[in-house]
This record gives structure tokens, sequence and C-alpha cells, in this order.
């Protein structure tokens, strides 16, 4: 089993709902963001056009983080996702070095979105232990939503229905399908790393 | 007594009341900044989401490498005379003290130093870090075993201390050549990184021994950093000419974005400077500045290379940002005070007239 995302470019708003519901579901801190949205401009006027590119950690099948990690901190699961077990990790961010997605973070310090307001909401309260100061974190695929059956948050939020998840290896797979009959592409394939995540030209 | 320890005796004067003074105050200054960036977070550093490895990794490879190229030119003078180079407890002991430094660089670096210990426990032989912890402890004990057996020739230490060093110096290279992600490091980063380690290492002799002696190691001091000159010059053209737009990228931020500072400062203060200097100038002070603006040179060689590579994404984030906070000079400059302290400890309890 490889659990795999195929993204749609061409339906892809750039609404950034997809990293919204990633910050609620993992209750991430500011400038921590597992999923997020880079919009760059092309071509020149009148001809110009916006492009949006989702990124998230892409769950290398090969993946450089995993060889990185000098304590053991970065995992790969049997069903490919990759996690970070944060109490393990000593935060020498050589994972985010050897990331060439950006797509870890890192906690550089116990924050609130409301820090002018009052302070620490309970929810951030009571989910600031997910986040541990001073190590690294990204996207788990949302492994316990998967795990439970459910699809990742993103997925599940995108309002485009541009976001497809299942099992790479399984061919009967939407995403399997995606990938096999859809031109999908992955990101940087040069670098030897086979994303997970694969996207159908926009 | 021999010639050459009686020579010493008179020439190693006893550490000075305001050296050790100086060295205290700066390392207390150096900790009280480190536990200043615990208690708040390392968001009082200047990294970023972006750049994440900055000034403290430098000044980590700069202390290895100094530490390492030392005990190379002591292991290598017991299979070739090397000139200046007829004493060998001072040197080692500033070899472990660089190491002793370069340490706690790396504890001052990661964000969870609490964890630290699993470095030792997990022992992945499959990450280049893992190697580079375990080769900087062996270089360690290498020196420290290698300046208790010292005083008299010891052949077999010096070939220790030979692989010891290299062996480091080529693993750091290494950690950061695997990353496919950077492809300015590569081949030519170990490279530069072992002719670094050497250049770091004369300096550092230059400042330890006595005027006389260090101004014997003027010529191969000119010799190294001239290659280290033509290395440097050597990675930037080969990024020039490739035709490869990331690499263009990379090149970009070397000569004019975020490394140039310290790429410009090092080619210019740290490279041709000490070279005017060891050509034209017959000052005093001339063996103190060339030693120092070598080393300054090398630390600046390392942050360049480390920031121009994170500051240029592949998937198009915006150009990340970085410059040392004061929180990272202070503790870098205690870290360097720690290696001066340990270096006048062990000065002060190993006699220079037994080596």
């Amino acid at each position: 089993m490889r659990y795999g995302m195929v993204i749609d470019l061409q339906r892809c708003i750039g609404c950034n709902a997809c990293t919204i519901a990633c910050k609620q579901e993992h209750s991430t801190p500011p400038t921590v963001f597992w999923s997020k949205t880079v919009i760059s401009e092309t071509g020149t006027y009148p001809n110009a056009r916006q492009v949006y590119m989702p990124l998230l950690c892409m769950h290398c099948k090969d993946s450089p983080c995993v060889n990185a990690c000098p304590t053991g901190a970065t995992q790969k699961l049997d069903n490919g996702i990759v996690i970070v077990d944060q109490s393990i990790c000593i935060g020498c961010r050589a994972c985010m070095i050897a990331c060439p997605y950006n797509a870890r973070n890192f906690i550089f310090e116990q924050k609130s979105y409301y820090e002018d307001k009052g302070g620490s909401t309970a929810y951030e309260q009571a989910t600031a232990s997910n986040h541990i100061v001073g190590t690294v974190e990204k996207c788990n695929f949302c492994v316990d939503r998967v795990t439970a059956g459910q699809e990742p948050a993103c997925v599940l939020t995108c309002p485009a229905d541009a976001r497809f998840f299942g099992d790479l290896e399984d061919p009967n797979s939407q995403v399997a399908k995606l990938v096999a009959t859809k031109g999908a592409v992955q990101l940087h394939p040069e670098l030897g790393t086979d994303p997970s995540v694969y996207y159908l030209p926009g | 007594m021999t010639t050459t320890a009686s020579a010493m005796k008179d020439k190693v004067q006893a550490v000075p009341l305001s050296g050790w003074a100086a060295s205290i105050i700066l390392t207390v200054a150096g900790l009280a900044a480190w536990i200043y960036q615990l208690v708040a977070g390392m968001s009082v550093t200047g990294y970023s989401q972006q750049v994440v490895w900055g000034l403290y990794i430098a000044a980590f490879f700069t202390a290895a490498a100094a530490g390492a190229g030392l005990l190379f030119l002591v292991g290598l003078s017991e299979f070739v005379p090397l000139a200046g180079l007829t004493r060998r407890k001072p040197l080692l002991m500033m070899s472990i003290a660089s190491f002793v430094a370069a340490a706690f660089l790396i504890l001052m670096d990661i964000g969870h130093p609490t964890q630290a210990w699993r470095l030792i426990t997990a022992f992945r032989l499959n990450v280049p870090m893992t190697w580079d912890f375990w080769f900087l402890v062996i270089a360690g004990v290498v020196a420290l075993v290698y300046l208790l057996s010292a005083g008299e020739s010891s052949r077999l230490m010096g070939a220790l201390g030979i692989v010891a060093s290299l062996a480091l110096v080529t693993v750091e290279g290494i950690l950061l050549a695997s990353n496919a992600s950077h492809p300015m490091w590569g081949g030519l980063t170990i490279v530069g990184f072992l002719v670094g380690a050497l250049l770091a290492g004369l300096a550092l002799a230059m400042l330890v021994l006595p005027k006389d002696e260090a101004l014997k190691l003027s010529n191969a001091m000119a010799w190294v950093l001239g290659i280290s000159l033509g290395l440097v010059l050597a990675e930037v053209l080969a990024g020039a000419v490739n035709a490869n737009l990331h690499t263009i990228g990379m090149e970009e931020e070397v000569l004019s974005g975020l490394g140039s500072p310290f790429f410009w400062f090092q080619v210019v203060a740290g490279l041709l400077l000490p070279l005017a200097l060891l050509k034209y100038s017959s000052a005093n002070w001339k063996v103190a500045a060339v030693a120092s603006l070598a080393l300054l040179g090398v630390l600046a060689e390392k942050s360049w290379i480390l920031i121009s590579e994170q500051a240029h994404s592949w998937v198009g984030l915006p150009h990340g940002s970085y410059f040392p906070s004061w929180v990272e000079f202070l503790a870098v400059i205690g870290a360097c005070a720690l290696g001066v302290l340990v270096f006048q400890l062990l000065l002060t309890l190993i006699k220079p007239e037994t080596a």
C-alpha cells in the first residue's frame, strides 16, 4: 500500500480552503503551514494570469528527510505516509535541509494567533502539546483520519474537488487511474525522491 | 629536559589574568545568550522556515575544521618535517579546545537540546549526521590521547590524527553534498572543506605559536590561501557556466543576494587581504592579523555556502531571508571564548615543559 494524492491544477482556484482546513484540523501555530498554496503570475499583460500551486509534504517513496534524520524521528509507515515523532526530534533541522519541497516547519516558539487579544484560546491550549517547541513537523496526510477510513481534511474541504486521495498501488483506485491516464506529474522527479503527490497540469 | 622543551618553557607565557577574565566574561555572555534563546525560542535567531542553518552551523563547521586541521598538521609533522611545527602539545590543546567549541555550537543550534542524547543512542549509520557526530567524538578523543601521550614522537598517534581529522572533515562535506536538493553542494564542497580545514588549522597554529615560529608558517599559509581562492572562484565559475536555472539562481544568491555579504567578506578580507599582508607587511601584528582574517574568512565561506543554497526554493516560495541576530553573534563569540578558556585550562594543567 502506498497512500498518495493527485491535485488537479486545472480545478484548483487558489482559495486556500485546504490551507485553512489543515490549520483547523491540526491547530498549527502561526507561521506554520503544513499545507499551503503558492500563487504566482505568468505571462505579460494583457496575457497574464495567476498560477496556483498547492504544496504539502510529498510523502516521497525515497524520502530524503527520512535518510537525513539522525534520531529516527522521521519515519516512513508501511502505508507510505511519512510522519514525524516529535517526542524524539532533536530539532537539528537536517530534514528541512534535505527536503526539496520546503514541506517541513520548525516550531520556533509557543505562540498564539490571539497574542493581542488575551492570548491562547482554549483550543490552542488544548492542542499546544501537539506542537513541541524546538522540533520539526509537517503534513502527515491526516494519518488519524485516514486510519479511521476518512479522507484528509484538505481533500474533504476542497470546494473545487481538485484533490483526490487513495492507494497509488491499487490499480483500481481513483488516484492510480488518474496517474495512469491523465498525465499526472511529480514535482522535480529529477531529484529521485519519487513523490506520492501528483499534479494534473493546469 | 630537552633543548626544545627548555626553549619552550622560556617562550610560552603563563596565561595573564586579563586573558582569563576576557574568556570567562565572553563565555558567560555567550551562555546567557543561549539561555535567552532556550527560554524565548529560536525565533530570537535570524532563521525562518526557509533558511534553517546559519551562523551556528557555519561556526560549528569552522571550529571542527580548525580542530581537525591542527590535528592533521601535528600528525603530519610526525612523518614530514614541517617548518614551525616543532612543538605539538600547545597545538593539540588548541585542537581539543576547537572540538569543544564545535560541540557547544552544535548544542546551541539544535532546537531541543534536552533530546541531544538521542544522537548517541539512535546510532543510525545510514545518516551522515550520525557519522559527523561520531567522527567529531573520535577526533576529540584521538587529540586528547595524543596530547597525553605526547612528549616524544608518536607515529601511531600521528597517523590516527591524520585519519581522524580527514574523516571528520570529509564527512562534513558529505553531510552537505549528499543533499540532492542543493545542487551547489557537491564534490567541490568536500574539497573546499578539506582546504578550509587546512587553512583554519594553519591560522590557529599561527595564533598559538610564538611569533618567530608562526612566521615560518607564512609560506604554507600563502599557498593554502591561494588554493582556497582558486577553489572559491572555481566553485562560482562552475555554477556560472551551468545552464541549470536553479544553479544560476544560487549563483545570484552568492554574488549579489543573501550570501553575498559573506562571500565578498571571504574573498576580500579572508583571502586577498591576508595574502597582501603576507607579501607586503612587516608589521608586528602581521601574524595575528593574517591568522585572524583567515579564520574569519573560513567562517564567512561556510556561511555563504549554507545561506545561499537555502534562500532559493525549488517550489516557487518567496525568496528566503536571513542575517544572524545579535543572539547568534553573542552565542558564537561565547562558544569561541569557551574554546579559548579550555585552551588556557589545558595550558595551565599540562605544563609546557613536559611537552
